[in-house]
């Protein structure tokens, strides 16, 4: 029986699959964007442009294959104790990997969907000062963890080639620094432009 | 006692020295090392409040980068923390097993513990910059006296004429015992004033009237402010009343066993503290104008 179900699946997700004579299955994009970072346990929030570049596979005319990156701007924020003054820096980038959704209604722009797992390097950078009473300085930590990534978007030109979208994107990275008491989720809303090529 | 009222006075006491005692006022000293220790009794001796000022050629001394005052009984120990208001005031609420043990006081290195209010993971980034010069430096005890008992006025007694006498009695069989101090908050007023402060004599007569016009003490605005922002969480501040017709009043009796500080200190005063207290009701036919 699941033999059965696998293959209706594969026949599914491979029936419609381009023909020799139709474009490539692949495709790259880049773009670039702006949004708004979150950190669950800090109060501020960050705006702030980010890149991507992705590279995806079209197994037939709904359905892909897509691998990217996400780079987001570094970010820093201050604050002060009776301990000391310190300040910190975040830098953030993803990988990710998953299926994509592409639905072309009539008489309107086609819709891309991408549902992505994402590993994710999360890194802090503290700088300590304590107003001439002990010696400045600095530390640093990383984290990798794994997390999501959604794309919802449209086409919004075509042509030969190339074609251009205007997407959504979210990334949720959860539970950052998690052997702390005082891990946190890191998440990223925001509006990227992107240019695809397909040869 | 309220925990936020407690810390109010603390902080008063050892930041300004509200006081009208001139023995308390003295200045500390302008060489070595001075102290100002002072540690509150919860009522049912479960915990004590304790907090510090420390000085050193008369300056404050400031303790940053993880070097913290770790006040300890048995196995209990709290490390205090500065104030907001005042970084050099240090604090904190250490469980008791036993009120009559002393409670010992040291200087140490606890860099996690120093961060551990912070929103992001400071305990795996943080400037080491291992134990400062004051850590195994300094170090002291202190021993409270045996418990004091409000026996006069009861709680819920209600006064209506602003002419009436509050007698306030307290008994304590503690020999160490150096002064009595009694404070009352005024929560229609959101005022804390200390009404006496003098012998372990047993018993002070004031008038209503007098409760609410009495402002002969020193640091008094400090202490309301302090005691109003712990009340309302910092979004109000104290006004003042001008007509006084209904209040609840907490009246407080502390008593107190004062020490010298020994070797290495060369000034400072220790002061453990007991309390009680006893809520009673002003509901005056006359409105007090103020």
């Amino acid at each position: 029986m699941r033999l059965t179900i696998f293959g209706f699946t594969l026949m599914a997700l491979t029936t419609n699959s381009p023909s020799a004579e139709a474009a490539s299955p692949w495709y790259a994009a880049a773009g670039v964007g702006y949004g708004k970072s979150d950190l669950s346990s800090w109060s501020g929030s960050h705006d702030g442009p980010y890149g991507l570049i992705k590279i995806g596979y079209h197994l037939n005319s709904l359905f892909g294959l897509e691998v990217g990156g996400l780079m987001f701007e570094t970010f820093s924020t201050s604050g002060e104790d009776p301990t000391g003054q310190y300040r910190l820096t975040f830098e953030k980038h993803d990988l990710y990997f998953g299926p994509t959704l592409r639905y072309e209604p009539q008489r309107f722009l086609p819709i891309q969907a991408t549902l992505g797992i994402t590993r994710s390097r999360f890194s802090m950078t503290v700088k300590e000062s304590f107003w001439d009473l002990a010696p400045q300085g600095s530390a640093k930590s990383s984290d990798s963890v794994t997390g999501v990534y959604f794309s919802i978007g449209m086409t919004t030109f075509e042509k030969n080639q190339i074609s251009s979208r205007v997407m959504l994107d979210y990334v949720k990275r959860p539970d950052i620094f998690s052997s702390s008491p005082r891990s946190f989720d890191s998440k990223e809303r925001g509006i990227s432009l992107q240019l695809l090529w397909q040869p | 006692m309220n925990r936020s009222i407690l810390l109010a006075f603390m902080t008063c006491l050892l930041i300004s020295g509200c006081s009208d005692d001139k023995a308390r006022e003295r200045a500390p000293s302008n060489t070595g090392y001075s102290a100002y220790i002072q540690a509150l009794l919860s009522d049912d001796g479960k915990q004590a409040l304790v907090g510090a000022t420390l000085y050193q050629d008369g300056n404050k001394i400031t303790l940053v980068a993880g070097d913290m005052i770790v006040a300890r009984q048995g196995k209990n120990s709290v490390a205090l923390k500065g104030a907001k208001e005042e970084i050099t005031f240090y604090s904190g609420w250490l469980p008791l097993n036993d009120p009559l043990q002393p409670v010992e006081f040291d200087i140490e290195y606890q860099p996690i513990t120093a961060r551990e209010d912070r929103w992001y993971p400071a305990d795996i980034a943080y400037v080491d910059n291992g134990p400062g010069r004051y850590v195994g430096e300094l170090s002291w005890s202190l021993t409270f006296p045996q418990r004091i008992l409000l026996s006069a006025p009861s709680s819920g007694t209600l006064y209506s004429f602003k002419e009436d006498l509050i007698t306030i009695q307290w008994n304590t069989e503690s020999a160490d015992v150096d002064k009595v101090r009694i404070n009352a908050s005024l929560e229609c007023l959101k005022e804390t004033k200390q009404i006496y402060s003098g012998s372990n004599s047993g018993e002070v007569i004031i008038t209503v009237e007098d409760l609410f016009r009495n402002n002969a003490q020193t640091a008094q605005d400090i202490l309301a402010n302090l005691l109003v922002q712990a009340l309302t969480l910092g979004l109000a501040s104290g006004t003042s009343n001008t007509r006084v017709t209904e209040c609840n009043v907490d009246i407080y009796v502390v008593a107190e066993s004062e020490a010298e500080l020994g070797n290495p200190f060369s000034g400072g005063t220790i002061v453990a503290s007991q309390s009680d207290n006893a809520t009673i009701r002003i509901n005056l036919t006359t409105p007090l104008e103020l």
